[in-house]
């Protein structure tokens, strides 16, 4: 399956997302499709900051709704909603899958009336986000995540169905954010006012082409052009103008980064919760194509911890993961290793404001998405092919290194694999240098010194 | 139907009976005749394709070639016949190129499908309908209509019902309106022009182009007044449609057409208040387009009076944060007289005018603060309360009313928690006293006295010290680039040592490349390691061969003349497959210094071929193509015996010695034997051996007089003896040497000075203004010495596209780093050029910057107008590189800011240059470092206002805007020298009321005690710095 292949996938609501009269307020009717259940029912409450909310999930539907790369080749693709024990979080990509945004919404936040646990998509169609730019600070307004089946049959509802070309990279993409979730530090706080001068002062005729900087200036920030270690590096600045109408009712912006992978996150803290608005590396990388999970899928590392962690996974809004080690008798590396696998396969994510993983089980079948990762498919049939020779082996776990010549094409190409970082001589590592993830040539040296260890070197020693 | 009929028909392009005979056919057949009729179609489009090609190569392509007709026709036959009877794999290789504009042909196309209802009608209506296809909805349309498919519930069926007109195309006429082709479809108006307004557009930009500017005829909105004003349509539904589509607040182009309809369709009294929940819904929009046309609206209620006052305040906050002051200032109007209708709700007014303090215009505060004032007169904790929340963002101009205010809204209300006074939130800059009597300055005043006295003078401490004492302004600090240390011990640049390392650096170089230091690093590996080749050479390299004969193979925008990285792709090749390598092409080119470059790099494939290891002699052992002239000694003493130097090389080595431990490495150099020995040592400051100022001429002379015309000496190399004289003194003058040396050019027997002027670009783009700079004394005309880069560097070429990469730029800054003057002159020119152009990857203007970076740099004529220039930038990339850099040189004491006033003055000559919009907010970021780049940014400001003769420019009040809060903010008074501008502005506009603001603002005219201490502590450092680099005269230990 090439990268630009999709997945033929039917949004099948029950009904249509909208905002109607509810008593003597407004109800915010989200429809929802897959998951659990084919339409789930996952939540009922009333919103304490209806404005905020609204404005955030507005900024979501326009997230969903852009393409930075290529822009006449969009496809709205509907965010997926997880509702965890205390935390309701909406999570979305962009068309081009260079913007991850996700909004974390407190239970605080709610008078909740009915509370499940799931995750699965939601309509966010254009009726619905013309509603939400109506919705006002004092009006009432009651959120429900799903119906229950009383309600739809009393309301005569029409179901809405939607067939989209879900493109895999997208997928991906859910699964490769959690990779440069883990990585994130916070390097600046800066005040809303502050925060809106920044987004508002932003190039508008078109962005610098080489990487900028966020860097302090007085109290606030600001975007500099100079290479800086205390700055925090960003590509394609137009994608922070996202964040335009939702800054000014922030109380706070947070700034992080991934050091040395050019990542970044800004969270936008409200009483009702957060807002986060990650960038890819380059305007032209979506998350999907990085590759940083690609190890964590290729080996069968922590296969022990896999079965006894998943089976601890209930929908936690944090999970515990010294408290999962200490009950399954598993070490610390271990649960962790497991739940990195569990989030290159969809069923967890990371939040980095909270240093935890959440449990969230994306609703679709990502058994197809893993096995058609290009470079581990195409890493799978170079091993196949049986043209792999290991020169050099030394140690083993994770302190192994080795040589191995992998056959390219028409030459062959000499991996190094060291604890220190692995190296290819093939472009892609030449480009990247592992920045992007493993190239599939090192990832077949990976599989198979890991997997078949000695027994598959060949008496061929370099002096 | 047989396979025989189908080719006879198709083949006589009889379609009429073609579509005649199919229509009975049931599906079974028509599969049966799928096979024929795709081959048909294939041997169809070769023949068309053969057809175009010869007809080009022969007598040129015209549409009304009889040949071509015949092919297209032939083609369209078996197109239609592949539609008939094929299944979607053949369909969709149909391209909508092949039904061209035939209208009878388009007919048919909907008679055939209309017919067949095939299994892959949805799959072909979505093709229709792809943003990407020039589809046919005209088709789509007439299938719906005729029953032959349900109307799509896509959005691309409604955008391409917009962007086609509804089909009007159709009608094969131009005099049909729109309206009347929405009239003759009934349908269209019950549905889907309701659509319009319900649709996403995401970022799509489908409303608003060609919609007016075609004509009305065409035109959406013309049509749908029309059609509203006839009754046709429901003008009620279509004005509150109007409004809700606007809160989709999708492309803001589609949304300002939303605005326009609406206003087209001029609503009456009654119909804008029955709609003025909605029209306050949109006060939140984030477009600002759609917030100044609700503004405009809500204006016109309010002037029925008939606002809902406390409605507007609840939704009017959010207009300030808009970032443009238009609106904001609309709103406080609005707020103003709402505050005269209902004098009842001016608390609510108050707080709402508060918010608007947070607003980044002074004059939007300003504007907020004068309402503020009018309306509040007794206490009220809430406006108190506002007021206190966004105190701390008030603009200095405004800060002691807003204090007054505040005291007035909360005489008896200390109970509010956490609340303080516009001033306890902005306390005044401290500057009490004199310097002198501050204590903290006086031991910093104390610490600069106890700086060693040479460092103290030439950091500039002395001036700035003597500055203080009389209250004036710190002179700029002057650098003499050789008296000072560059080589800082953290910027010595690591060598590439081994086999694997330089395999691993070049396999990413001919990736990507961007740097110099990677550039030479790599160059100085490959040098010293060509005599390497270990038994398992060739499997090793053979990836990295493979991916140079790709890379090399591949077309390119970039061409070898502009970008190194290609040569180096052609020197590693040459390099793995023991080849020479050929330099640059110079046939219809001027030299540039990438010839000399390339010139090295043959030099060193040559060395490489024969494998013969060294040194790269130019390599540089500092970052900034800086080189330790104590390397460069051991390097020559170590160069293979026999092996002819790389003179290139050599010439860039000496360009490229630092100033520092040049007595050690002339000391070390004693002995080195020849003319290069004598070379060295001249750079390096020696006497020239032999020389004879009192009447004998010297050898260097000789080599000059030699290169200027007169006759040979015994041995000679002029190109070397220019290296060591600009190696030995950038800016030296070797009068002496020759009768008119002038005819070497700039930059080598003489110094090059630059003059410049503004004047339009020498070719077609004759509007775009350009800076043509010329270097003295000239370039010969037909140089084609590429041994001689302080000339070539001063070849300044006025391209209409001026190709760049990042690494060919700081290739030639590395060329000869102490004196990068011509490179900030090439630099100036190459922003000029591009002025009011976005960034653009082909043309970066940032590297051009970058030696400003270094504190020892000074900052030069030619470096003031490329900064200059920068900061009037409309790329972002060079204007925010050219802010970075002032707030360096700023901070460095290196620029004061008058001197760029002087230069803006000069600008400022040339109409449309200086765009003070442009340089009001680049100096707004720089003013926000500190207190003392605040100064200097007022000090520019200041200098070109007293520079500039009357009348004043139209677009003054950007820059008077900040310069009042700076001035504000710092307690000052503007200095007398800008009165005369200011005084010849008259009138009652913006320009007026703020000069009038800036000639009784009050206050000393010498600078703060804080730019004092700012200033020199910044000089304190530089003095320590230099005095510590100097001090380390240890040994040499740097690699060679």
């Amino acid at each position: 399956m090439s990268a630009a292949e999709s997945l033929a996938y039917t949004y099948r609501y029950a009904f249509a997302s909208k905002l109607v009269s509810q008593g003597d307020g407004l109800g915010l009717r989200l429809a929802t499709c897959g998951g659990p259940e084919a339409n789930p029912h996952f939540f009922r409450g009333r919103l304490a900051h209806p404005k905020e909310i609204a404005d955030q999930l507005l900024t979501l539907g326009h997230v969903v709704s852009s393409r930075f790369y290529l822009p006449n080749a969009m496809r709205l693709i509907d965010p997926v909603v997880t509702s965890n024990d205390n935390m309701l979080r909406f999570e979305g990509f962009s068309s081009c899958c260079s913007v991850y945004a996700r909004a974390d919404i407190k239970a605080e936040a709610f008078e909740i009336e009915f509370h499940g646990r799931g995750t699965t998509n939601v309509d966010f169609n254009s009726g619905m986000r013309t509603a939400l730019a109506r919705i006002r600070p004092r009006d009432e307004v009651h959120l429900s995540v799903g119906a229950d089946e009383l309600a739809l049959v009393r309301g005569q509802h029409t179901v809405v169905e939607r067939k989209v070309l879900l493109p895999v990279r997208w997928l991906r993409g859910f699964t490769e954010v959690q990779a440069y979730q883990l990585k994130l530090r916070m390097r600046y706080k800066v005040s809303a006012p502050d925060a809106l001068r920044f987004i508002q002062g932003m190039p508008r005729s078109g962005g610098p082409k080489q990487p900028s900087w966020v860097v302090p200036i007085g109290h606030g920030i600001r975007l500099s052009q100079r290479e800086s270690k205390d700055g925090v590096r960003v590509t394609g600045t137009d994608r922070l103008r996202l964040l335009e109408g939702l800054v000014g009712s922030a109380t706070e912006l947070h700034i992080w980064d991934a050091p040395g992978t050019g990542t970044s996150a800004w969270e936008l803290v409200f009483p009702s919760g957060r807002f986060t608005l990650m960038l890819s590396p380059e305007l032209s990388r979506g998350f999907s194509g990085e590759g940083q999970m690609l190890r964590q899928l290729a080996g069968p590392r922590w296969q022990r911890a896999l079965l006894q962690v998943r089976a601890e996974l209930l929908w936690q809004s944090r999970i515990d993961a010294p408290g999962i080690a200490q009950r399954c008798n598993l070490s610390l590396p271990e649960v962790q290793g497991a739940l990195a696998t569990f989030a290159a396969r969809g069923l967890v994510g990371y939040d980095a404001a909270e240093e935890t993983y959440f449990h969230r089980e994306l609703p679709f079948d990502f058994t197809a998405v893993e096995s058609s990762q290009p470079r581990l498919k195409s890493a799978r049939v170079l091993i196949a092919g049986g043209g792999l020779r290991v020169l050099q082996r030394r140690g083993t776990g994770d302190a192994i290194q080795a040589v191995v010549m992998v056959p390219g094409t028409g030459v062959e190409h000499r991996v190094y694999l060291s604890p220190e970082g692995d190296k290819c001589t093939c472009p892609w590592h030449a480009k990247n240098r592992g920045e992007r993830g493993p190239c599939k040539h090192v990832l077949a040296a990976r599989i198979l010194v890991e997997k078949n260890g000695a027994t598959t070197v060949m008496a061929e020693e370099c002096s | 139907m047989t396979t025989n009929e189908l080719e006879r028909l198709v083949r006589q392009n009889d379609i009429q009976e073609l579509v005649a005979a199919v229509a009975e056919l049931q599906e079974p057949e028509r599969r049966k005749l799928a096979k024929t009729a795709a081959g048909l179609f294939k041997a169809a489009r070769d023949a068309t394709l053969h057809i175009w090609q010869t007809v080009a190569r022969t007598r040129g392509i015209s549409s009304d070639d009889p040949e071509i007709r015949a092919a297209n026709a032939a083609e369209s036959s078996a197109a239609l016949a592949v539609l008939a009877l094929c299944g979607w794999s053949e369909v969709r290789r149909i391209g909508p190129q092949v039904w061209g504009y035939d209208l009878s042909l388009l007919t048919l196309i909907e008679q055939v499908l209309r017919t067949r209802r095939p299994d892959w009608l949805e799959k072909w209506i979505n093709a229709e309908l792809t943003p990407n296809h020039a589809g046919r909805w005209g088709i789509v349309r007439q299938l719906v209509r005729a029953g032959g498919c349900a109307a799509p519930n896509s959005d691309a069926y409604i955008i391409q019902m917009i962007r086609q007109r509804a089909g009007r195309f159709h009608y094969g006429t131009i005099k049909i309106t729109l309206a009347d082709v929405l009239r003759g479809d009934p349908d269209l108006l019950k549905d889907e022009i309701w659509r319009i307004f319900e649709i996403d557009y995401g970022r799509q930009c489908v409303l608003s182009v060609g919609d007016g500017e075609i004509g009305s005829a065409c035109s959406w909105g013309a049509a749908l007044v029309e059609l509203s004003d006839s009754g046709e349509i429901d003008r009620q539904r279509l004005l509150s449609a109007s409004l809700l589509a606007l809160n989709r607040r999708f492309q803001v182009n589609n949304a300002s057409w939303f605005c326009r309809l609406h206003e087209k369709m001029e609503p009456t009294k009654e119909e804008r208040l029955a709609r003025q929940g909605l029209y306050m819904d949109l006060l939140s929009n984030t477009f600002p387009v759609v917030v100044g046309f609700t503004l405009g609206a809500v204006k016109i209620i309010n002037h029925y009076s008939q606002l809902d006052v406390a409605r507007f305040t609840e939704e009017v906050g959010s207009v300030f944060g808009l970032r443009s002051k238009t609106h904001p200032l609309t709103a406080v109007r609005i707020l103003r007289l709402a505050a005269k209708q209902t004098p009842e709700q001016n608390g609510l007014i108050a707080r709402v005018a508060a918010r608007g303090l947070a607003h980044r215009s002074p004059e939007v505060q300003e504007a907020c603060v004068d309402l503020m004032e009018a309306i509040v007169r007794e206490p009220d904790p809430a406006t108190a309360e506002a007021l206190v929340l966004h105190a701390s963002e008030v603009a200095a101009s405004q800060r002691q009313r807003v204090a007054a205010i505040l005291n007035r809204v909360r005489p008896y209300s200390p109970s509010i928690p956490g609340q303080v006074t516009a001033r306890e939130q902005n306390p005044p800059e401290c500057d009490a006293g004199s310097p002198a009597e501050n204590r903290t300055m006086v031991d910093i005043m104390l610490e600069g006295r106890r700086v060693a006295e040479a460092w103290c003078l030439a950091a500039g401490i002395d001036a700035c010290l003597q500055a203080i004492e009389a209250g004036t302004e710190p002179p700029a600090v002057a650098i003499d680039p050789l008296s000072v240390p560059r080589l800082a011990s953290n910027s010595a640049i690591p060598p590439i040592e081994t086999f694997d390392a330089l395999l691993e650096g070049l396999s990413a170089a001919v990736e990507k490349l961007d740097e110099s230091e990677e550039f030479e690093s790599l160059l100085d590996a490959l040098s010293r390691q060509a005599d390497y080749r270990p038994y398992d050479f060739v499997p090793r390299t053979a990836p990295l061969l493979k991916r140079v004969n790709d890379l090399l193979g591949q077309n390119r925008w970039i061409s070898e003349a502009t970008d190194p990285q290609i040569s180096l792709r052609e020197l590693v090749r040459a390099w793995i497959q023991e080849q020479p390598l050929v330099g640059l092409p110079m046939s219809h080119r001027r030299v540039s210094p990438l010839h000399f470059i390339s010139a090295r790099l043959v030099a060193l494939a040559g060395r490489l071929h024969r494998g013969v290891a060294a040194p790269l002699l130019a390599a540089p052992t500092h970052r900034a193509g800086w080189l330790d002239p104590r390397v460069l000694v051991r390097r020559l003493q170590d160069w293979p015996q026999g092996e002819p130097l790389d003179r290139c090389d050599l010439i860039q080595a000496l360009l490229r010695m630092a100033p520092d431990h040049r007595a050690v490495a002339l000391g070390q150099a004693e002995a080195l034997p020849g003319e290069v020995g004598s070379v060295l040592r001249y750079a390096l400051g020696g006497s020239e051996p032999g020389g004879n100022k009192g009447g004998h001429e010297s050898h260097c002379e000789a080599k000059l007089r030699w290169a200027i015309g007169g006759s040979p000496p015994q041995s000679h190399d002029t190109a070397l003896w220019i290296a060591a004289a600009r190696a030995r003194r950038p800016d030296g003058a070797f009068l002496d040497f020759s009768a008119a040396p002038e005819t070497l050019g700039p930059d080598a027997a003489l110094p090059a000075s630059y003059s410049w002027e503004v004047g339009t670009a020498n070719s077609w783009r004759k509007n775009e203004l350009r800076i043509h700079l010329t270097a003295a004394p000239a370039v010969a005309a037909g140089n084609t010495s590429v041994d001689r880069p302080t000339v070539l560097l001063n070849e300044f070429r006025d391209e209409i596209f001026p190709f760049d990469s990042l690494l060919g730029i700081r290739c030639r800054l590395a060329i000869w780093p102490v004196d990068p003057e011509a490179m900030f002159a090439c630099g100036a020119q190459a922003i000029a050029s591009r002025l009011d152009s976005p960034a653009s990857s082909l043309s970066p203007a940032s590297p051009y910057f970058e030696p400003l970076f270094d504190p020892d740099t000074p900052f030069s004529e030619m470096a003031q107008l490329c900064v200059a220039l920068g900061l009037l930038s409309k790329d972002a990339g060079a204007r925010g590189m050219a802010i970075d850099v002032m707030l360096e040189l700023i901070k460095d004491g290196r620029c004061i800011g008058k001197e760029l006033g002087a230069l803006y003055s000069k600008l400022s000559a040339t109409k449309y240059l200086v765009r003070l919009n442009r340089l009001a907010d680049a100096l707004a970021e720089v003013a926000r470092a500190s207190i003392l780049h605040r100064h200097a940014a007022t000090s520019l400001v200041e200098a070109l206002l007293a520079s500039l003769r009357p009348p004043a420019p139209d677009d003054l009040h950007y820059l008077l805007t900040p310069l009042r809060e700076w001035l504000a903010a710092s307690g000052r008074a503007l200095t007398p020298a800008c009165n005369a501008l200011l005084h010849s502005i008259n009138g009652g506009g913006k320009t007026a009321k703020l000069a009038g603001c800036l000639k009784s603002q009050s206050g000393s005219s010498r600078p703060q005690t804080q730019v004092y201490a700012d200033a020199l502590r910044a000089r304190i450092a530089r003095a320590k710095r230099w005095q510590q680099h100097s001090s380390q005269m240890a040994p040499v230990n740097a690699p060679l």
